[in-house]
């Protein structure tokens, strides 16, 4: 485990790929829900902007914690330690059911 | 280990041992790598409502792609924990399973939507 996670220190670039794909995944969040506002916005603007509030703050924090979860990756990569658990691809997955959701509620109601 | 114990799900953390940590990025990438084919499902129903909202074909199209994403980021999230629970027993990847039949299903759903644009209904 020990030689496993000094090699991994040497192979940072693996924890910075995985960073990135993170906030591509979460750019992804922000473009379907800029698309979706932007729709509901033709349907009525109140409705959109309380959507657009939503949105921001709910894609806003998921990018912090990517964030917070690329620090505490090479930390523990430093340290030789587990990596963080499974609550962010958690986090991300009903992230996406609910953006499905919303896309499906459009879809069928307008 | 207090930071062991609190690792969710029990159902990976529970078995085995830690495994190379290259291994669990590789997983957490193609995770998210699914997610994000999920969202241009997604993305592709929406688009094709737009497109012509009036048409009977492309409502089902849509409908049905919007659903496709959705199952596919559920199909992700199980995926990712049975790839890490694997790494950690030491044991074969799992088989694609439901996820060729995902991907059949976009294939499909691609087939129709040529078909609907060249008969144009």
């Amino acid at each position: 485990m020990t030689t496993n996670g000094r090699d991994a220190v040497w192979d940072l670039a693996q924890a910075e790929r995985t960073a990135l794909s993170w906030r591509r995944t979460a750019l992804a969040f922000v473009i379907l829900a800029l698309a979706l506002v932007r729709l509901v916005a033709g349907v009525g603007v109140p409705a959109a902007s309380v959507l657009a509030v939503l949105c921001a703050a709910g894609v806003g924090g998921l990018l912090m914690l990517t964030l917070r979860r690329y620090r505490r990756t090479t930390e523990r990569l430093h340290r030789s330690e587990p990596l963080p658990s499974g609550r962010l691809p958690l986090l991300f997955t009903l992230a996406t059911v609910l953006l499905g959701m919303l896309a499906l509620g459009w879809v069928i109601l307008v | 280990m207090g930071r062991q114990r609190r690792r969710w799900p029990r159902r990976v953390y529970g078995v085995g041992e830690e495994p190379d940590p290259r291994f669990s990025l590789a997983n957490e990438r193609t995770f998210l790598a699914w997610l994000r084919t999920a969202m241009a499902l997604t993305a592709g129903g929406v688009g094709l409502d737009v497109l012509a909202p009036q048409k009977t074909s492309y409502l089902v199209l849509a409908v049905g792609l919007v659903l496709t994403g959705m199952a596919m980021s559920v199909f992700g999230l199980s995926r990712w924990m049975a790839a890490e629970r694997a790494l950690r027993t030491g044991s074969p990847l799992p088989a694609l399973s439901a996820g060729a039949l995902l991907v059949g299903v976009t294939l499909l759903f691609g087939l129709f939507i040529v078909v609907v644009l060249v008969t144009n209904r």
